[in-house]
């Protein structure tokens, strides 16, 4: 079965897009029209478009009326059959006999119509002529009308297609300005310090200058300004590109049974997945960029628990830790924590990862109990120590 | 009066950059080429229309500036060259044309250079980095344009 409301809904699509055509910008419209009116012998001819509510008289020969209600219009019969109709007295015709255009002023009588069927199949309104008194087509008029219909279709989809492909062009044209203005920009952010370095090295090249310590410090801030600079810019291109990257951070992500975080060189976090939310409570704007000893129990900050773990991650390589720690409720659990140092190329310690498992829901009590009273026992050693 | 002679004469250099290294070697540019005037460097646009009009904190300043060459850098955050020339036009006809306005940029946008063709103030265009030559080139024109005025 056919769905008559998409199919409206399409049409009308259709019809808007056509509705862009300045028709009277080009004469062949006008020509095309005229010529029906002309070779069928009646003295109105239109081409109509049918919007949803009104009817689009876009050309017109004979008459000088640029809209028309749809109910009145006989145009939405054509459209319905998709087929060329003629009506010799509309007066005889059910469908015609209570329209004021016919009852009163100007008094209709004769109406033939041609529909503008669009390659695609829709029919987006009429080629059609009027007459005052009773009237008729003969077999050579109707197929006049059904060709100069077609040709007037064909028109109108070459001059849209024109349309969309200068949008096209014109929209290309603006992305690559705008991709030629990224590039102006990012030659910028080089250029800058390189003409600083460039400057540098000029004065002592034709020596006016003596290369002495601050100058080379100055060549060394501007050459660190440079590399970091290049650095972003090709950070950021990654950044977008790099899919496998964003794929293991979103798995990281969604992990729920462990707090994956990362920790920068100070302790501070700087990614917050969903088991982290789960087992801490804090939302990731809540705790982004504060620090991990956040997550201490007082008695903990006290012996500088957080700092210890850190320093031990970072001669070590790692740091396995058990013992309470802090939700944002103020509610303890029994956590057991690894903190792993992430080395840059040069072996320095940039950052941490830090994953913590809650063990005080699952069903090891005891254990937990046991690890407490060690907990303690290495509290109180230490206390004593 | 020769350009030499000329030289001594110019009451103000002002250095506009954010950049400090810059401003550094614009000092010893002017050094190199026996510029015995006045140097101010600033290192935004703000800084700049106080040291002009004597305000913020050159509001002690009596001396200086009476005339003289500004090298402006385009980009500078908060007020930029750009927003820096649009408070400069505000300023009177007479005082402005005691100022030699340069524009030093890194950017090869050829829309920077087309934007400061079109804007009266500023007397010359040129990439950095500035070298001697440049420095010159920009006393020497200075030189022509105050000679013109007389």
């Amino acid at each position: 079965m056919k769905d008559f409301k998409l199919a409206e809904k399409r049409r009308i699509e259709a019809v808007h897009q056509f509705l862009q055509i300045d028709f009277d910008k080009s004469k062949e419209y006008q020509e095309i029209v005229d010529l029906a009116a002309e070779l069928c012998e009646k003295p109105v001819a239109l081409l109509s478009l049918l919007d949803k509510d009104v009817n689009w008289l876009k050309v017109r020969s004979g008459v000088s009326i640029q809209i028309m209600p749809k109910e009145t219009s006989f145009c939405q019969y054509v459209v319905q059959s998709e087929s060329l109709m003629v009506i010799d007295d509309v007066t005889k015709d059910s469908r015609f006999d209570d329209n004021p255009l016919v009852y009163t002023e100007p008094k209709v009588r004769f109406y033939a119509g041609a529909p503008l069927l669009l390659s695609s199949g829709i029919t987006i309104g009429s080629l059609c002529l009027f007459d005052l008194k009773p009237n008729t087509l003969t077999p050579l008029q109707q197929k006049t009308l059904a060709v100069l219909s077609s040709q007037i279709t064909n028109l109108m989809e070459l001059d849209l297609s024109h349309k969309l492909l200068k949008l096209k062009v014109e929209e290309i044209e603006e992305r690559n300005k705008s991709l030629q203005k990224i590039a102006f920009i990012q030659s910028h952010e080089i250029r800058h310090p390189l003409t600083t370095i460039m400057g540098l090295v000029n004065l002592v090249r034709y020596n006016y200058q003596e290369v002495d310590e601050e100058w080379i410090q100055m060549i060394v801030e501007a050459t660190n300004n440079l590399d970091n600079k290049i650095l972003s810019i090709v950070n950021e291109t990654i950044e977008n590109k790099d899919i496998r990257t964003n794929r293991f951070y979103k798995m990281v992500e969604e992990i729920e049974d462990y707090a994956i975080i990362l920790l920068d060189k100070e302790g501070n976090i700087e990614n917050w997945n969903k088991g982290a939310e789960k087992i801490k409570g804090y939302k990731p704007i809540e705790i982004i960029g504060k620090n991990f000893s956040v997550f201490y129990t007082s008695e903990d900050l006290e012996i500088q628990r957080p700092q210890k773990l850190i320093n031990l991650a970072t001669e070590k390589g790692f740091a396995k830790d058990e013992g309470w720690r802090v939700k944002k409720d103020g509610s303890r659990f029994w956590g057991s924590i690894l903190i792993t140092a992430i080395h840059n190329q040069e072996g320095e310690v940039i950052g941490f990862t830090k994953v913590t498992r809650d063990l005080s829901e699952k069903k090891e009590r005891e254990e937990v109990n046991m690890a407490y009273i060690a907990y303690l026992e290495d509290q109180v050693k230490k206390l004593s120590a | 009066m020769n350009q030499n002679d000329f030289l001594k004469e110019i009451n103000c250099f002002l250095l506009v950059d954010d950049d400090k290294i810059t401003n550094l070697l614009h000092t010893k540019l002017l050094k190199i080429c026996h510029v015995q005037s006045h140097v101010e460097v600033v290192t935004s646009g703000v800084q700049a229309i106080d040291f002009l009009t004597c305000k913020g904190a050159y509001t002690s300043n009596k001396n200086f500036p009476q005339s003289g060459i500004i090298l402006l850098d385009i980009n500078m955050p908060v007020m930029n060259g750009w927003d820096f020339l649009d408070e400069y036009k505000k300023f009177d006809k007479i005082t402005r044309s005691k100022f030699f306005i340069v524009m030093l940029t890194s950017s090869i946008d050829p829309s920077d250079k087309n934007k400061a063709d079109e804007i009266e103030d500023i007397k010359m265009f040129l990439n950095k980095p500035l070298t001697k030559e440049n420095l010159l080139s920009i006393i020497h024109n200075y030189y022509l344009y105050v000679s013109g005025m007389n």
